[in-house]
């Protein structure tokens, strides 16, 4: 209210000259309007408490109900509040929540919407816009913003059964045909002494019980780890189709994850180079394989935030990542463009003792070629462009 | 009727009468002061009837979506209702006779008609009348959007603006009419108390007008917005407005509204008063004085002095004005209180209105003479300010530095029961008492020394004990500047260093006595 303050003067003003005592009290009471209204509508900001409870993490078609509190911590009442949720357009149409409330002395409000969980992200809630003011309309309004929190939406995992990967590590075990590793943990039984077995093979508590040489037969095994290698750099995805193909490729290795994880019991990890809006800044992802539900999460975490971006050539990548892994393990290079550059780090990668897959994601080309290319170097390709492609691997 | 209409139909309405009429109250008492035999209640009814007329005639044309020629007939006729009910109206109280007579004359004399005191109660209904149809289409223009022009005025800065000038020439009205036209120009003269019930009225009237379009604005924009609005909203408003205009009504009665005293009096008091107590003051300290040396001037053979007696004039309440109702000092009070609670109002509305314009500070800083005046304020501010940080700094140390000459001996007394320390506190005690029993032997800690040393200064005179001060040392530096916790194990491992070290402290003490002894000290 612009003229109020000359008015109280012009009253005050009145009052003096004309020496009436009551005008005196009629000022003090514009005053004290004045005042109070703007020691209340300041007091009522700094009094104000906001949380938020939801669930943080979600897959894509759930819906997150957000139970949003505004507290008055403080004995004065606040006689209008309008809260304003922002939302993404991702999570809420409109991407909004609004309402206006009063509240009273140290009364809690309860506000409830609804989160549409529809695509993978990393999505902030909020940030809470809280405006208040007066009863009179004599102070200007106040705005508090409260910190928004966020909201994980998880990438489309697609149940796999059979991924076709192509398996040579140590480093897990698991019972296999062919003998190439024994796992001492695991004593399958005993037989008689060999010439030429190791000593710390032999069973001192069997031979003193038979009454001659025994030694501990133990359960063959071989092991693998995958390494999941994510190509999120834009310049190896076609311009028309990036987006739909780069979300794909991370629903892919989602998807492949999982099933590594779930269904296999294996060690998985992930390896990309992408826009992470959480550090907003392009950052170097490197989880190395391992096989707990925990770490499947925070796998799957990683690539519900990440985001296309212009990274160093996925060749570098590759090169540079699997000298963290041991030797055997397997890789799945995940990209939407094959090159000569890529075709040969595949191929030393191979040589390095690895092995290696390759997935484009990509629209329908001739796969006869590559394929036969892929055989002759020992790298399977696989080829997907929809989700049902997955599937066909079942 | 739901609550909007019952809102927009009937509170309203009766709020705007009541605001006109309290004003019209005004004007007719204003006019009784020239015109005593006119009688008034004709114009005060005629303004509340017109201001409800308006309303409800603003409303009837909008429903009917009369235009152009419809709507000045209907006007037309709505304006010659209102002169014709007045008139009649003007004959209210005369006899049937005398009205018969009066319209008898209207054919020969058609301009007695329009009699004087009709015409000042029509002009004086049609201001009330247009007034409140403005204010009717000002509530209605809340809802609607405003117009990008540089001329347009908001409907609630309309609304305020009426109110406020209307309570402006209410005031001037009713104040004019207690004081008398002779004395208005008299600025001596006393203050005028008692209510002005109808400037109360209209103003808690005013006030909750103003609460209301508040309401309005706010939910007119929350609709527009397809806000959703908490039902308990407009009940709690109702309520709170009602309990925010009683509480600021209560304090405003609360507060001193004359004064006796003038402002340039009321500081003179002030300054008396403090001149006051200062001269009291060194009339104490001289008389203490005068009684310390009464035993010196009887050692010179002089008689015994008589002290000086305090002799200060009693405090006088400075001239008022005529019109206070208590004691001197109770209405020189009253007047301070008033006079504070006046300046400290000024001030505060002027700063807080500045703070809010920015743009209008900066340009009124910028003007040569403030800038310096505010130059001058900030200099002597800060000097101010940086005078109480070097007294806050000062102090303190120039009374640790006393108390440190002061020497530990002169520490006071306190009980004090080893038991009662942590172990870290027993092994920082240990050493102090060390430290305080070789000062006493003449081996004090020199205030540049570290622990390590004083441990080279102390050790060569305790041969026996070289080792066990070397370990209450270490103990020392370990419990005052590392964070490792000590047990009580370890305290107690120090105290038997500690005791060692006493005891060959002690025996340094019995041979440098014996020595004194010896040589004839």
């Amino acid at each position: 209210m612009r003229n109020f303050v000359p008015f109280l003067l012009i009253l005050f003003a009145i009052a003096a000259l004309l020496r009436v005592d009551f005008f005196f009290t009629i000022v003090y009471l514009f005053f004290a309007v004045y005042l109070l209204s703007r020691l209340w509508t300041r007091r009522t900001v700094d009094r104000l408490r906001v949380q938020r409870h939801f669930t943080d993490r979600a897959f894509p078609g759930d819906r997150v109900t957000v139970d949003l509190t505004v507290h008055n911590v403080g004995w004065l009442p606040i006689p209008w509040l309008e809260v304003h949720e922002s939302l993404r357009v991702e999570l809420a149409v409109p991407p909004f929540y609004r309402e206006a409330v009063s509240l009273g002395p140290r009364e809690r409000w309860h506000f409830h919407y609804t989160l549409h969980c529809r695509r993978r992200g990393y999505y902030p809630v909020g940030p809470l816009t809280i405006q208040t003011g007066d009863l009179l309309g004599i102070v200007r309004p106040r705005q508090v913003q409260a910190a928004p929190d966020h909201v994980i939406v998880y990438p489309r995992v697609v149940p796999l059964q059979q991924l076709g990967l192509p398996t040579r590590s140590p480093q897990v075990a698991l019972p296999a045909r062919s003998p190439l590793f024994e796992d001492p943990a695991r004593v399958m039984g005993v037989r008689d002494y060999q010439r030429g077995d190791s000593p710390r093979r032999i069973h001192w508590t069997a031979t003193a019980s038979a009454g001659r040489l025994l030694v501990k037969q133990y359960q063959p095994a071989i092991a693998r780890e995958t390494l999941i290698c994510l190509d999120l750099n834009q310049e190896d995805y076609e311009r028309r189709q990036r987006y739909t193909a780069t979300e794909l490729a991370i629903v892919v290795a989602a998807s492949i994850a999982n099933h590594i994880v779930v269904r296999e019991g294996l060690p998985v990890g992930l390896t990309t180079e992408a826009w992470d809006p959480l550090l907003d800044n392009r950052v170097r992802f490197f989880l190395p394989p391992r096989p707990e539900r925990a770490h499947l999460m925070s796998l799957l975490e990683v690539l519900a935030r990440v985001q296309i971006t212009s990274a160093a050539p996925f060749v570098d990548l590759l090169r540079r990542e699997s000298v963290n892994l041991s030797w055997g393990a397997t890789l799945a290079a995940i990209t939407g463009r094959e090159s000569e550059a890529l075709f040969d780090t595949l191929v030393y990668l191979r040589r390095a003792g690895f092995a290696v897959a390759l997935i484009l994601v990509q629209s329908a080309c001739p796969l006869t070629e590559l394929q036969k290319r892929g055989d002759l170097l020992g790298v399977p390709i696989h080829r997907i462009w929809k989700e049902q492609d997955l599937e066909a691997w079942r | 009727m739901n609550r909007n209409s019952g809102l927009e139909n009937l509170f309203r309405p009766l709020v705007i009468g009541g605001m006109f009429g309290c004003v019209a109250l005004s004007l007719v008492e204003l006019v009784h002061l020239f015109f005593p035999a006119w009688n008034g209640t004709t114009l005060i009814v005629g303004c509340v009837l017109a201001a409800l007329e308006a309303n409800y005639s603003y409303r009837l044309i909008r429903a009917r979506s009369l235009r152009g020629t419809d709507a000045l007939r209907f006007r037309a006729v709505e304006i010659a209702m209102f002169f014709i009910l007045l008139k009649i109206g003007s004959y209210v109280g005369d006899r049937w006779a005398d009205v018969l007579a009066d319209i008898q004359t209207w054919p020969r004399q058609p301009l007695n008609v329009i009699d004087p005191e009709t015409t000042a109660a029509f002009v004086l209904a049609l201001l009330s009348w247009w007034a409140s149809t403005q204010t009717v289409r000002d509530l209605e223009r809340i809802s609607e959007p405003s117009e990008p022009s540089r001329y347009y005025v908001s409907p609630i800065e309309s609304l305020t603006a009426r109110f406020f000038w209307g309570g402006a020439v209410l005031l001037i009205a009713a104040g004019i009419t207690r004081i008398g036209i002779a004395a208005l120009l008299n600025l001596n003269r006393p203050p005028v108390p008692g209510l002005v019930l109808n400037v109360l009225v209209y103003f808690l009237l005013g006030l909750v007008m103003l609460g209301q379009v508040q309401f309005a604005t706010l939910l007119k924009r929350w609709q527009t917005q397809g806000i959703k609005v908490a039902d308990e909203l407009a009940g709690r408003w109702v309520r709170y407005s009602l309990a925010f205009i009683g509480l600021v009504a209560l304090l405003a009665f609360l507060l001193p509204t004359g004064y006796t005293v003038g402002l340039l009096d009321a500081v003179a008091t002030i300054i008396y008063i403090l001149t006051y107590i200062v001269m009291l003051i060194g009339m104490i300290f001289s008389f203490i004085f005068g009684l310390l040396l009464a035993p010196l001037a009887m050692l010179f053979g002089r008689k015994r002095p008589t002290p000086p007696q305090p002799s200060l004039p009693p405090l006088q309440p400075p001239q008022q004005e005529p019109g206070g109702s208590g004691g001197a000092w109770f209405e020189i009070l009253r007047s301070l209180l008033f006079w504070a609670a006046a300046l400290g109002m000024v001030f505060y509305v002027i700063r807080s209105y500045l703070r809010d314009r920015p743009e209008l500070l900066q340009a009124l800083t910028s003007l040569g003479p403030i800038r310096a005046l505010r130059g001058f304020l900030i200099a002597l501010w800060r000097r101010l300010v940086g005078l109480a940080e070097a007294a806050r700094e000062r102090i303190p140390r120039r009374l640790s530095l006393r108390l440190a000459r002061r020497g530990p001996s002169e520490a006071p007394f306190h009980f004090f029961r080893l038991g009662a320390l942590s172990p870290r506190e027993r092994i920082l005690y240990y050493y102090l008492s060390v430290l305080r029993r070789a000062g006493h032997l003449g081996l004090p800690r020199q205030r540049a020394q570290t622990p390590y040393e004083y441990r080279g200064t102390l050790g060569p005179h305790l041969p026996r004990a070289q080792q066990e001060m070397d370990l209450l040392t270490q103990a020392f530096v370990e419990a005052r500047y590392s964070r490792r916790a000590f047990d009580r194990e370890q305290a107690r491992q120090v105290r038997a260093h500690w005791q060692r070290v006493k005891a060959a402290l002690q025996a340094l003490k019995r041979k440098s006595e014996q020595t004194s002894t010896r040589i004839g000290i």
